[in-house]
């Protein structure tokens, strides 16, 4: 798959934390949903998926719930709590400065100097 | 942060259900993707495989799932626990040597502590302690908190406090079903446990009732001590009467436990409002001439600082003096100026920490010491078996074992033994406490201190814990981590950072000697000043004297009543049989009363703040005691009530007031009264108050056939007199016999202090008891450690140098030889910490001095002494390792090679 990337170190968290907002999600969901929301180019490591996903909740800002999987079986259930939303959102600023602010250093040419 | 303690605290108590639901998880991941490959075509077995290879090894995802729980640290220190229960289960000797030095050091110092925190820090059990001062005067720097009636009224208008009250101590003699008893107990005014805001158990305390007002109903207030031994807790107390001399008295409250009034040691079972004592004596509301004992304690007002409350309190004392009414106690001010000082009452009155400070502070360095020597010997055990497990410790490091972790599991493993000595040390406390009390259980009112363990001697001892735990384990731990893995893999023949080692166990053996010698030489010398002091000549006999207080003060008898029933009673204690001789007297020597009446001798000027101290006596007192006749006569039978009055004086008082000339003969008058005394004789000096004063009071004898109203205040024969009986058996066999003779003679008698010579002297000497107990105590502590540490360190010298040993006497030397070489090292080890110990001993002893009697701090021969000892005790302690490497086989060394 020579268009997938490797995930940059920290953004982890913050696909959960946006795979979750949309809806409740077990583990496996939230891989399949990050790949699903990214076309299929982010890969996630997924023996890394699970210890970030006890962080987020260590922190409070995933909650759990033990419920039904669409094939009928038990699943833990992650959703968004309130602190989690909120991380979120300034997660996704500092993102966002983040990129503008490299993609301008990235497009700067020589004549600007 | 509190989601995360929360989280953590359910991982950790819902352990098995996090670690089920972590496995569900993961196979439920694994099901699923399986799942989902199989859609896609792929065979079953190869789509579980693939999806478990994706997802990586399941137990590290469930380790760092773990992690993010904080539930990996748990469970390592769990296994070091573990680890730790094992290793000390494996080595029993080294782990019972440790605890038990541990627990000696740990427990002598909570012992000390909880002593000391009952002694001098805790506060009363009154409402806001720091509030409450006491209203007291000085001239100079003697504080007292003595005063009269009329001022304390004066003081309780000042607005400065919120309230002002005032206590008396006395002793109440209670009429019981069972006969007399007495009572230590107090009078009070009408608003004192309002204004001390003492907690009550039943009833109510004192609260405004005015002290002036004839024909009160009269009330007491009891004590929970007397309450439960009185009255057996009886909740129906309240209304109850107790008979007190010749009133009758309700009880109104009973104090919650604990409150025993405010000073400390003391006893308060009974408290009576001030307006009893004005019915029988009224005067003592308006008595100014004379400071009677009254203490007056005052509350701040809110917002009101120190230094104004002083201000205006000084203002009406010094408007009170200023006074004609106040002339005498003037008078008896040496410099005629005495001004208000204000002392804070939140710990009580401060006799006993004043008695107790330094011999409590003295005795706490030397636990410090103590324990500093168990956590030498510690380290130094430690360190030894480090070396043992040198080859352990090198494969662990070398298969990867993180050095701080290796770290953490030794520091773990000192901090578990020093929990253990702490745990003993506890009980250690318990028991020395209890000894300890058992020395204050003398004298006519034994100290009331209470040291059950509170949190704040717990929460010392857990530090204490924790300080020895890192403090004996921290050294080795990073020492035995740090070693060259190559030679110690190799074989067991493992250096630590070369020689330095043996080095470091030495120099800590040397360290310990040396404040073993500093512990030994203290203790010797306390033991010492303690015999001389029991030894001393006081110019009296000790051995063979019974003395047993006599009150008569619930007789109804006149005082000419009384003196016939007192020389009944003498008539009936002289014929017993092993009885030699029997007297009465008002005082007795080393009784701890001391006194300075004011004396006036026709032709000698009036000394300012000197006196003559009085003791009123049958003819037969000098006889009993044994004290010398010097010059003139004793007391005759002809010496009666209406013959000339005569006295004996003390050596001391002759030279004080008539020098070189003859005192036979010449004539004074007491406390300022007209009747004249002549002196017929002069006898030697007695100790009276305590042993330790270096200069005997100037003693005055008279005779109780001759009292006279001037002699004691009241008419008559005072109330209460010491009987005196010499004998020529063990004089406490006599004591039931004595008490008997005293029923005989009166019922209403009684004998509240019944005591040979030497409990008498040994009642004075209770510091002096402590210190040299706890210091011999502590020295014996002292050596065994030293001993142990020595011992230790040699034993391990011998084993490490077996190979060296065994090829020496291969080659010819004598077992006797070797036996020398290892004891002449042990010497020089010893050696050099007894020349420390005794330099540091020459540099500190000095504060002792106040402590000693009778030898200085730098007594050579107690010096002398305490080396030899040590230098003995370090042979034997090295005898042991000497014999173990002079029995050395070549052969057998030789083979394991």
């Amino acid at each position: 798959m020579p268009d997938t990337a490797d995930l940059l170190p920290g953004t982890l968290d913050m696909l959960i934390l946006k795979a979750v907002s949309l809806k409740p999600l077990h583990g496996y969901g939230v891989l399949q949903r990050i790949q699903q929301i990214s076309n299929g180019a982010l890969r996630i490591p997924q023996g890394s998926l699970y210890p970030a996903l006890y962080r987020l909740e260590h922190q409070g800002l995933l909650a759990t719930k033990w419920g039904e999987s669409d094939n009928r079986r038990r699943a833990k259930y992650y959703t968004l709590t309130a602190a989690g939303r909120r991380r979120l959102r300034q997660d996704k600023d500092a993102w966002h400065r983040l990129v503008t602010a490299i993609a301008a250093a990235l497009a700067t040419t020589p004549d600007e100097v | 942060m509190f989601t995360r303690l929360r989280s953590f605290v359910m991982a950790c108590l819902r352990r098995d259900r996090f670690e089920a639901g972590m496995d569900d998880e993961l196979q439920f991941h694994i099901d699923a993707y399986a799942g989902d490959l199989m859609r896609s075509g792929i065979p079953r077995a190869e789509a579980v495989r693939r999806a478990r290879l994706q997802l990586g090894a399941v137990e590290t995802i469930k380790e760092e799932c773990r992690q993010t729980r904080g539930l990996r640290l748990l469970d390592e220190v769990r296994q070091d626990l573990r680890y730790t229960v094992r290793m000390m289960a494996k080595t029993p000797v080294f782990t019972a040597a440790a605890i038990l030095s541990l627990a000696l050091g740990i427990g002598a110092n909570t012992a000390i502590l909880s002593l000391m925190d009952a002694v001098l820090f805790r506060t009363l059990p009154i409402e806001n302690p720091g509030q409450l001062y006491f209203l007291a005067h000085s001239p100079g720097p003697n504080i007292s908190t003595s005063s009269n009636y009329p001022l304390f009224e004066r003081y309780r208008t000042a607005p400065v406090f919120s309230g002002v009250t005032a206590y008396q101590g006395r002793t109440f003699r209670v009429r019981t079903t069972d006969g007399l008893e007495r009572m230590a107990g107090q009078f009070v005014s009408g608003n004192y446990h309002k204004v001390l805001g003492a907690r009550m158990l039943l009833g109510w305390g004192f609260s405004s009732d005015p002290d002036r007002r004839p024909g009160a109903s009269l009330s007491a207030v009891i004590s929970h001590d007397y309450w439960n031994t009185r009255y057996g807790r009886d909740p129906d107390v309240i209304g109850k009467t107790l008979t007190i001399g010749n009133r009758t008295v309700s009880i109104v409250g009973v104090t919650a436990a604990g409150f025993h009034g405010l000073s400390p040691g003391g006893r308060v079972d009974i408290t009576l409002p001030m307006a009893v004592l004005a019915l029988d004596t009224p005067e003592f509301l308006d008595a100014r001439d004379g400071w009677v004992g009254l203490v007056i304690v005052g509350r701040l007002a809110p917002g009101v600082r120190e230094e104004q409350a002083l201000t205006v309190v000084d203002l009406l004392l010094q408007q009170f003096l200023d006074e004609p009414e106040s002339r005498w106690v003037r008078a008896a001010t040496r410099d005629g100026h005495r001004s208000a000082a204000l002392v804070p009452a939140a710990r009580g009155t401060w006799a006993l920490r004043t008695q107790y400070a330094k011999p409590l502070w003295l005795a706490m360095a030397m636990v410090g010491i103590v324990l500093l020597m168990a956590c030498a010997n510690i380290a130094n055990l430690l360190l030894a078996r480090a070396r043992a497990r040198a080859r352990e410790i090198a494969v662990r490091l070398s298969i990867g074992a993180g050095r701080r972790r290796l770290v953490r599991q030794l520091l773990t493993e000192s901090l578990v033994l020093a929990l253990c000595g702490g745990a003993a040390g506890i009980m250690v406390a318990i028991w020395g406490t209890d000894a300890i009390l058992s020395l204050f259980a003398v004298g006519p009112s034994p100290l009331l201190i209470d040291t059950s363990l509170n949190v704040r001697v717990l929460a010392f001892t857990a530090a204490v814990v924790v300080l020895t735990g890192i403090g004996f384990g921290v050294v080795p731990a990073f020492r035995s981590t740090r070693l060259d893995l190559a030679p110690a893999l190799k074989d067991g023949a493992v250096t630590l950072d070369g020689t330095r080692g043996p080095t470091l166990g030495r120099a800590l053996v040397v360290a310990q000697i040396a404040l073993c010698v500093l512990i030994v030489t203290a203790a010797g010398l306390l033991a010492r000043s303690l015999g001389n002091l029991q030894s001393f000549n006081a110019g009296f006999d000790r051995e063979n004297i019974l003395l047993a207080d006599v009150d008569a003060a619930a007789t109804t008898l006149s005082p000419g009543g009384r003196v016939g029933l007192y020389s009944d009673l003498l008539e009936r204690l002289r014929a017993l049989p092993g009885v030699r001789s029997a007297s009465l007297s008002t005082r007795s020597p080393i009784d701890f009363s001391s006194q300075v009446r004011r004396i006036d001798v026709p032709g000698v000027p009036v000394v300012p703040g000197q006196g003559v101290s009085t003791n009123m006596v049958t003819p037969e007192y000098f006889e009993t005691f044994g004290i010398h006749l010097i010059q003139g006569r004793g007391f005759a039978a002809q010496d009666r009530q209406n013959t000339p009055r005569v006295a004996l004086v003390s050596e001391s008082m002759a030279r004080f007031y008539f020098g070189s000339s003859d005192p036979i003969g010449r004539t004074f008058q007491l406390g300022g009264g007209q009747q004249k005394t002549t002196i017929v004789g002069v006898v030697e000096d007695v100790r009276h108050e305590r042993l330790r004063l270096d200069v005997p009071p100037k003693m005055i004898y008279t005779l109780l056939a001759q009292r006279t109203a001037a002699l004691d205040g009241t008419a008559g024969v005072p109330n209460q007199l010491t009987v005196t009986l010499r004998t020529n058996m063990d004089p406490g066999a006599l004591a039931s016999t004595l008490r008997n003779e005293v029923r005989a003679v009166s019922k209403d008698v009684m004998v509240p202090y019944l005591r040979t010579m030497n409990e008498q002297i040994d009642a004075a000497l209770v510091p002096e008891q402590l210190l040299a107990m706890l210091s011999t105590g502590f020295a014996v502590v002292a050596l065994l450690l030293a001993c142990i540490g020595l011992y230790g360190v040699m034993a391990y010298n011998v084993t490490r140098r077996t190979r060296e040993i065994g090829i020496r006497m291969a080659l010819g030397a004598l077992p006797r030889t070797v036996l020398y070489r290892v004891l002449r090292e042990t010497f020089a080890v010893s050696t050099m910490g007894v020349a420390l110990g005794s330099l540091i001993a020459l540099a500190v002893t000095r504060a002792l001095s106040t402590f000693l009697f009778g030898l200085t701090p730098h007594d050579p021969a107690t010096l002398l002494g305490t080396g030899r000892l040590l230098l003995l005790v370090s042979l034997v302690a090295g005898f042991l390792p000497a014999r173990h490497a002079a029995t050395v086989d070549p052969v057998r060394v030789l083979r394991n090679e």
